[in-house]
């Protein structure tokens, strides 16, 4: 069943259910967001997608990435004069909290809000240079995609309120992350990085290190053990192709391919 | 206990919970809620246990809740057959002693510790009464005054708390003998599902736990959501500084909330229930665990309850001390085993909520309103209180006024009667400045509006809220900036900072009142404190978050200019912002009496006996101990 709405003027019809993030942006419209991610279920903690919406003489603010679209003729505005300042605050908010961060200060540009209002917070227990305060802004994805999406829990928040922080579990390295990177692939900030050197996978934001599988043919480090290993039980099928490199892989193939091809053409001649 | 399976099984509870109630011999009782303990009852009950035994005595010994006035605790009620109950109060081990050692003489105890006398005592659910003696009264009695010619109690009205202070709240026997569980018979016997709703919609309650979203209508949408398996929940996760009105109901009168929520369940289709129950509230868990085991053993809970083929059980959660998880969507989170974070939710609890099954969650004075609502009708529910705002509400009555203690009264009730007539007035003889209802995230409404009537829509409409029932009354020596940074100081302790709004918004909140009551503060502060503030409510994603900025938002609306002397004149006007004041010593006021010079910590005073002391301020550390102890009134504050 599709329900017809307003946004910004344009009218548009989805499916009941949508949620008006993404029917918004299927139609062309941007609405911010840095806690959202297509692959993962709505979250609504950075608080950027603040839409405004008018039903009858009732308007209210929301956000637009977990509010399903259920009502026929519900008019949308993305860019309203109370959703402009509140977006504004809620980005000077971040901006206070990871000032020297290259991609929060870009959103701050696009939404138009500036810096210097707000001091840097000082939580009880994160140091001010720590980088779970500077440089992540909690949303959460990297926490979402590890335990919904890949299924490893391996990360998680620790603490609550003002020292919120994504962490390992007790701050060390820990088992239960494969080393499969989804958490660093989702991260709007790039705090959460992957560094392979030496045969190992480190992601020194989460204090995890992972030892790289080595290939089969060449001896190289490849990918990240566990993933690897989980991938070969899980999918029986490609269990050999995944303990060679992806180099040794190619070229292995170019070889195959290239035997088969002449056998072909001396077939045909 | 015998199973309870039909209306005769339940006469037969009643009269002998009648029987203990109202002995043959004397009876003592005293008061054991967290109040009573907290002021000694623990010693005075064993006073009085080791007392009967010497004095052989012919009394019995129990323990009951809360009956209210908290600041006279530990009380000591004693019932002889065909006399007046007399409340005795500030109790202590040595007190106890000669009230004993006076019963087996016959007399009464010295006045002074007589708090008051009840000479009959409502049976609420059922709507009799019960009078103690018959005839005249006893003249030795006459001197006690009754309770209901007492301010405290005069405009008090009791439903939820009907049986705090007069049952034993270990016993179920007592509560069967008061009308308790006679509600749920009708409902399971004479009532359909549809007719309970309809009966408590008509009624008018609304939940007791702050928003106040009519009840049967949540009930309502429950019943008609999808599902095979429903809960009902008893939010009983009571975190405001000061208030304690859930604590007292289950410490006091827990089967009246475990019968409300049998009703509840029959009336949306749940089979399961939880309570979900602060751990800091040992004893409330103490006597509500106990009391679904009677219940259980009643056949109360559990298969076929009452012969009427209904299955429902109750299990208890507890919470692990996080005030959001009161929040509804982090309390189903909580007892789900997740992290006690709210949801983002435009789908109600009442569709899709604990394991994403239809949940109706009511606070715990909601449910111990039930049983009385459904056994009295809707007409006699309904006939108290306002408009939109129907029947009583219990209030911890706290701060600095003269009486305090948990009082209930009629929606509708002036702030004024609240504070002057039952309160007592500002205690101390100081001039009252404003009353904070709701909680930390409630707002603090001006003296110029005492007159406001309390219920749900006046009480938002001054920009504060009912919430739970936390009513903190303030004086002239409080600081309404230093409360506001007060309470975002509790709640940024508290947020669970999954939103943005809510974990840096009070932050930066804070860092501005703190700079105010600092004077450090400077224009556009107080531009910057206001939109923040109004940002954070439209924003923040829970409860919690858009609550948070009342404080703020109402001390701004209504006493800008302290805020603004704080600012401009570097003044704090109540003489509480340490880095604002001054203490000095007038010298004609002061008599040389030494004692502020003894007791200041920092040796900041210098005098001798019988000359004008001074306080040297670069040696004063402002804690006020000076001017606490003065029994002159010469230590300045400016």
């Amino acid at each position: 069943m599709t329900v017809r709405i307003v946004i910004d003027g344009k009218e548009i019809s989805v499916e009941k259910g949508t949620m008006l993030l993404g029917a918004a942006r299927a139609a062309g419209i941007d609405i911010p967001a840095l806690c959202h991610h297509d692959a993962l279920p709505p979250y609504g903690a950075c608080r950027l997608c603040l839409v405004e919406i008018s039903s009858g003489s009732r308007s209210r603010i929301t956000t637009a990435c977990n509010y399903p679209v259920l009502r026929e003729g519900e008019s949308v505005s993305t860019g309203s004069e109370r959703v402009t300042r509140a977006r504004r605050v809620v980005m000077e908010l971040l901006l206070a909290r990871c000032p020297g961060s290259k991609p929060v200060q870009e959103l701050a540009r696009r939404i138009g809000a500036q810096g210097g209002r707000f001091p840097p917070p000082a939580p009880s227990r994160l140091a001010p240079s720590e980088p779970a305060l500077t440089d992540c802004v909690l949303c959460g994805l990297c926490v979402r995609a590890c335990e919904e999406a890949i299924g490893a829990s391996a990360i998680s928040f620790s603490d609550r309120g003002p020292n919120r922080r994504v962490a390992s579990p007790f701050f060390v390295n820990t088992e239960a992350c494969t080393g499969c990177g989804a958490c660093a692939a989702v991260c709007p900030t790039g705090v959460i990085r992957l560094e392979d050197a030496q045969g190992m996978r480190r992601l020194p934001f989460l204090a995890i290190e992972v030892a790289m599988v080595r290939c089969a043919r060449c001896g190289a480090p490849f990918g990240p053990g566990p993933q690897v290993q989980r991938l070969q039980s899980e999918v029986p099928a490609v269990a050999e192709t995944m303990a060679i490199c992806p180099e040794c892989r190619r070229r292995e193939t170019g070889i195959r391919l290239a035997r088969e091809s002449a056998r072909h053409a001396g077939a045909t001649r | 206990m015998k199973a309870i399976r039909s209306l005769d099984d339940l006469e037969r509870a009643r009269k002998k919970g009648l029987r203990s109630c109202f002995p043959d011999t004397t009876r003592i009782m005293v008061g054991m809620a967290t109040c009573g303990i907290a002021s000694g009852a623990a010693e005075v009950y064993k006073a009085l246990q080791a007392a009967i035994r010497e004095t052989h005595v012919e009394a019995r010994l129990s323990m009951t809740g809360c009956i209210g006035i908290c600041q006279e605790e530990p009380l000591v009620d004693v019932l002889q057959p065909g006399a007046p109950r007399i409340t005795y109060r500030r109790m202590t081990a040595q007190k106890a002693v000669q009230l004993v050692s006076g019963l087996a003489k016959g007399t009464l105890d010295s006045r002074e510790s007589i708090f008051g006398r009840i000479d009959a005592e409502d049976f609420v659910v059922d709507g009799t009464v019960r009078r103690y003696f018959e005839g005249e009264l006893p003249a030795a009695y006459a001197s006690a005054l009754p309770y209901r010619e007492q301010d405290f109690y005069r405009k008090q009205l009791r439903i939820a708390m009907r049986h705090c202070g007069f049952i034993d709240p270990g016993s179920i026997e007592e509560y069967i003998g008061h009308g308790g569980y006679f509600a749920l018979h009708k409902a399971l016997a004479t009532m359909s599902p549809e007719a309970v709703i309809g009966e408590i919609e008509r009624s008018g309650l609304r939940g007791r736990g702050g928003a106040g979203y009519p009840t049967g209508r949540k009930w309502r949408s429950c019943r008609e959501a999808a599902g095979e398996r429903r809960f009902v929940i008893a939010n009983a996760d009571e975190g405001d500084p000061g208030a304690y009105m859930d604590r007292s109901i289950l410490e006091s009168d827990p089967h009246s909330v475990i019968e409300g929520m049998i009703i509840g369940a029959w009336a949306v289709g749940a089979h399961e229930g939880f309570i979900y129950v602060r751990a800091e509230y040992p004893l409330a868990i103490t006597n509500f665990s106990r009391a679904i085991s009677q219940a259980e053993a009643a056949g109360l809970l559990g298969r076929d309850i009452l012969g009427s083929g209904f299955d429902f059980s109750i299990r208890l959660s507890r919470g692990g001390g996080a005030f959001v998880c009161g929040e509804s969507s982090a309390l189903l989170a909580s007892i789900e085993g997740r992290i006690g974070e709210p949801r983002a939710k435009h789908v109600h609890a009442t569709e899709s909520g604990l394991w994403d099954c239809p949940t109706t969650i009511n606070n715990v004075e909601t449910w111990a309103d039930v049983p009385a609502i459904v056994s009295r009708g809707a007409g006699w529910f309904s006939a108290v209180g306002t408009e939109k705002s129907k029947g009583t509400k219990v209030f911890s009555l706290v701060g600095k006024v003269t009486n305090t203690g948990l009082v209930e009264v009629p929606m509708g009730i002036s702030l004024r009667e609240i504070v002057f007539d039952i309160g007592g007035g500002i205690a101390n003889g100081r001039k009252l400045k404003a009353v904070q209802t709701g909680g930390p995230s409630g707002g603090c409404i001006p003296e110029t509006l005492i007159d406001l009537p309390v219920d749900y829509e006046k009480l938002s409409e001054v920009g504060s809220m009912m919430g739970s029932g936390g009513m903190i009354v303030m004086d002239d020596r409080t600081c309404m900036v230093d409360v506001a940074r007060y309470f975002v100081d509790f709640l940024i302790e508290e947020s669970c900072g999954k939103c943005t709004p809510c974990r840096e918004g009070l932050q930066q909140m804070h860092a501005i009142l703190a700079r105010i009551t600092q004077g450090s503060a400077v224009d556009g502060d107080l531009q910057t404190l206001q939109e923040l503030a109004e940002v954070v409510r439209d924003t923040a994603m829970c409860g919690l978050g858009t609550s948070a900025p009342n404080p703020v938002l109402t001390t701004l609306r209504y006493f800008r200019a302290e805020y603004e002397a704080h600012i401009r004149d570097k003044r704090c006007p109540a003489g509480v912002c340490k880095e604002l004041i001054r203490y000095s010593i007038d010298a004609q006021a002061c008599t040389g009496c030494l004692l502020c010079l003894k007791k200041c910590p920092s040796g900041a005073v210098s005098g001798e006996r019988k000359k004008p002391h001074a306080i040297d301020a670069s040696k004063c550390i402002k804690c006020g101990v000076c001017s606490e102890v003065c029994r002159f009134g010469a230590v300045v504050v400016a």
